[in-house]
């Protein structure tokens, strides 16, 4: 793909990241979203974000074929249970995100000593 | 959201990195993270524009890795309704994972008791620092790209930082159940085309929330 062919293919990608992020809101108050609905779409977010997380901690990505294979990979395992831990605990981000690295790193470094 | 920023900072390098390594230029990275700013959906589609797929198919996966945002942008909806469009564009713009599970903690609906001044200052500081940061990030990969040593597992703060999102929300009955579905459908999806994993998750958490509430609801009568 030539320089022309890869910015055009960007800029078609800003548009279509920025229409649906804004789509409801571009329709304004001419649109109603019943509150039942509203109510229930709180729990999106989090599933979302547990759709992401869920490939970083179990899963291997083949690069070629961009499939998904389970496997257990102890540094992201371990580092996410403790993380999980030290968040309900200590409820610090900052604490759990610092955390989470050291215990990562850590286990990178020695367990394949091990 | 100052706390979460460094998770998301260094979230922000490795995957600037990751679209470096993929063999994009800098001021092509710089130009497609400003213009796209959407980490993940960046990844995910470099591969299709290098290996010269067809635009459609291109713009296609950005739109269905980005579903999410539509929704999100329907609860946003009832809080900026009187803003003139442009504003209203401009807030859809600034929208990140991060900024909005931020704001709709601290906002789940409207209410005449917010002042909307309040509201929208909110928004904009959550989301701005998002963008600052996600730029931030971008800036330093660019230029100390190869100094970074791999062991310092960057790359997994971003997924703590979201952890930190995460477990704080799930506080009631509901939002458990909830949150098993979405693993479970996660697990049982991953590998459909144009990560519909996602868009499956946030279907399969809004449905149990649903009928869990309504279980839930009967029993304690």
């Amino acid at each position: 793909m030539n320089e022309f062919h890869m910015w055009l293919a960007f800029i078609g990608l800003g548009i279509v990241t920025l229409c649906t992020r804004s789509f409801f809101l571009l329709l304004g108050a001419r649109f109603q979203l019943p509150a039942s609905v509203q109510e229930y779409l709180k729990y999106a977010p989090i599933a979302a974000l547990i759709a992401i997380v869920i490939p970083e901690v179990f899963y291997i990505r083949d690069p070629t074929t961009t499939l998904y294979t389970f496997q257990w990979q102890w540094p992201q395992l371990i580092s996410t249970i403790s993380a999980v831990l030290t968040c309900i605990i200590t409820k610090s981000v900052l604490v759990t995100i610092f955390g989470g690295i050291a215990v990562y790193s850590l286990l990178k470094i020695f367990l394949p000593v091990i | 959201m100052l706390e979460l920023s460094v998770g998301l900072f260094a979230w922000s390098v490795v995957t600037n990195l990751a679209i470096l390594k993929m063999g994009l230029g800098p001021w092509e990275t710089v130009g497609m993270t400003t213009m796209i700013y959407a980490g993940s959906s960046q990844i995910a589609v470099l591969p299709l524009i290098f290996a010269e797929y067809p635009f459609w198919t291109i713009w296609i996966t950005a739109l269905i890795i980005n579903i999410r945002f539509l929704l999100f942008s329907a609860s946003l909806q009832p809080h900026f309704k009187h803003l003139p469009i442009h504003q209203r564009m401009t807030l859809g713009y600034f929208n990140g994972d991060m900024s909005y599970v931020r704001f709709i903690t601290k906002y789940p609906q409207p209410s005449p008791l917010h002042n909307k001044q309040d509201v929208l200052n909110f928004f904009l500081g959550a989301s701005l620092t998002n963008w600052v940061v996600w730029q931030s990030g971008l800036v330093v990969a660019v230029i100390f790209g190869s100094q970074i040593p791999n062991s310092w597992g960057l790359e997994f703060a971003g997924t703590l930082a979201l952890v930190t999102l995460i477990i704080p929300s799930i506080k009631s009955p509901t939002a458990i159940l909830s949150a098993l579905a979405a693993i479970a459908t996660c697990i049982l999806t991953i590998n459909l085309p144009y990560r519909l994993a996602i868009i499956c998750s946030v279907i399969a958490g809004i449905s149990t929330a649903m009928v869990s509430d309504k279980v839930l609801k009967k029993g304690s009568q």
